[in-house]
């Protein structure tokens, strides 16, 4: 899966202030350490810009750009898979009747937090499983890390981790994540494959026997059966 | 061919939490069942009715709520004699009086009077403290004490306070009430927590009651889901029995103040409804409820 590291973002104080004072080299400096972790592109996110479609399309296709959609409307995040396709299918015939191919598009599934609507994060791995089939030469990315926002920070990483395992095993092509996390980066290098097997193992429905595992497999197999809805979120899921 | 009902059966069940010790002891929860499926399986305990008392003499009661009680709402023990006659299966003693915003009175005066009321009554007490995190500690920590053994329902225990009360509860041989604000994950960090200083038999969730009009849809759906993740789920920290303090927050609507028939029907469509979304204990005001909804309980209405 290719990683966009997003470090780079309006909300960090540090990004506001070095945009501020226009602070090439904070942002250099953000930059070149994203890279060296690695990255394969970086998300620039500097606050948003003009909502003007059919505008920015034609600009898309003059410029030769490609295009993320979201599945968000104008009533906010669909509630679930029917939802989510309904939307995507009509705002991506919307971007072909402007000349914009299926293979310049990126589609973003929105990501939201396991905090927050628990429900939400097994629709989102729905719909990326089942993407391809509907519209065949799309990509996708997602904003990984919204999946842990709400959650205390010393456990964000391993929803974060164990989440980009699960979307990846779905055929997710890319993600806006965080790349300064090295085991995140490892994981999706194809390391640590007892991790990933045993989160593979929870996803196919396995009764995964947890007793004999060291801590660290075992918060990820807990993680993992919270993402998957089989149990309860709350923010103490790894102690019990 | 006879028609077979289809039935369903769960993997989950409530936990069975005794409060009270000896004679008086009241068990509730230790269901396999969802509220009121009694069809469907084994309720150890059907669901039981407090009525409440407190120790600042009904202050900011509506006349008509405390009529019932009005010759001795100074003196708290009678006042929890009178709401055992009746026939309240427990009495719930708020400490209102311990406020900081209000009489502020000291921790030791009102663990003598719990000691004195649990003695003198027939039935089991819950002690709720005034919701003063801090305040609660030092309260409940002195009741938990002064009433060592007599297995009071004890709280409410917070995220911010509930190591300290759990402990006093723990070494005191009582049972803690966990309470959250209306919110499910937050429900099971709580109980999560609890459960590194207390068994399960020990814990009754309190995740809010809001009155009907005041947010009572969202107690009811929490309570409605923590009963379907515990016991059609088997999830093993959302299995105790829930307790729904609404008697006072019905009577405190401007409807109920307002008026004494609308304050009767305000209480009782309140606890039917949390009743139906899960509620094992319901703590209500006024003795006439406190009759109906037993009815209802035992499927007379």
């Amino acid at each position: 899966m290719i990683l966009i590291g997003e470090n780079i973002h309006i909300i960090s104080r540090v990004v506001s202030e070095a945009v501020r004072n226009r602070d090439a080299a904070a942002i250099q400096a953000l930059a070149t350490a994203q890279a060296q972790a690695g990255a394969d592109y970086l998300d620039l996110n500097l606050g948003p810009a003009r909502r003007d479609p059919e505008a920015v399309g034609s600009w898309l296709v003059n410029t030769n750009t490609q295009a993320i959609i979201s599945v968000i409307t104008d009533l906010g995040c669909p509630p679930d898979v029917d939802a989510r396709v309904e939307s995507i299918m009509e705002t991506v015939a919307y971007a072909s009747g402007l000349g914009i191919s299926n293979e310049d598009i990126f589609v973003d599934p929105i990501i939201l937090p396991v905090s927050a609507d628990q429900k939400q994060v097994r629709e989102a791995l729905e719909f990326v499983r089942i993407l391809a089939d509907l519209l065949p030469g799309v990509r996708s990315v997602v904003g990984l890390s919204n999946i842990s926002n709400g959650t205390p920070a010393h456990l964000r990483g391993i929803l974060n981790r164990t989440y980009m395992v699960m979307l990846e095993k779905y055929g997710l092509y890319s993600a806006i994540a965080d790349v300064l996390d090295p085991e995140l980066v490892e994981l999706n290098r194809g390391g640590i494959k007892d991790i990933r097997e045993l989160i593979h193992g929870v996803m196919e429905g396995a009764q995964v026997d947890t007793s004999g595992l060291p801590e660290k497999a075992r918060d990820y197999v807990k993680t993992a059966r919270v993402l998957m809805g089989d149990a309860l979120y709350s923010h103490a899921w790894l102690e019990s | 061919m006879q028609y077979k009902a289809p039935l369903e059966t769960y993997t989950g069940r409530v936990k069975e939490v005794t409060i009270g010790s000896g004679r008086k002891a009241v068990r509730v929860g230790g269901q396999n069942i969802l509220p009121l499926h009694y069809f469907e399986g084994a309720a150890a305990n059907r669901c039981v009715v407090a009525l409440e008392v407190d120790d600042n003499g009904a202050a900011g009661w509506a006349g008509h709520v405390a009529g019932p009680y009005k010759d001795v709402v100074h003196d708290p023990l009678k006042w929890a004699k009178r709401c055992m006659e009746m026939g309240a299966d427990l009495v719930c003693l708020h400490l209102e009086g311990t406020d900081p915003q209000g009489a502020n009175k000291p921790a030791a005066e009102a663990a003598a009077l719990v000691k004195e009321v649990t003695g003198g009554l027939d039935v089991p007490l819950v002690v709720y403290g005034c919701g003063d995190d801090k305040k609660d500690i030092e309260v409940l920590t002195a009741v938990a004490e002064a009433c060592k053994g007599e297995n009071l329902l004890i709280g409410p225990a917070v995220k911010e306070n509930y190591e300290a009360i759990a402990r006093a509860v723990a070494e005191n041989g009582h049972c803690i009430i966990a309470q959250t604000p209306i919110d499910i994950n937050l429900e099971k960090e709580l109980n999560v927590k609890l459960l590194k200083q207390l068994p399960p038999e020990r814990i009754v969730i309190d995740p809010l009651s809001s009155a009907l009009g005041y947010g009572m849809e969202y107690s009811f759906t929490i309570m409605e889901r923590s009963r379907q993740v515990g016991v059609v789920y088997g999830d093993m920290a959302m299995q105790m029995p829930i307790i729904a303090d609404l008697g006072r927050e019905c009577w405190k609507t401007n409807q109920a103040r307002a008026d004494a028939e609308q304050g009767m029907l305000w209480e009782s469509i309140t606890a039917i409804s949390l009743l139906l979304a899960g509620a094992d204990i319901l703590v209500l005001r006024h003795p006439d409820n406190c009759r109906l909804l037993k009815e209802a309980i035992e499927g007379k209405l």
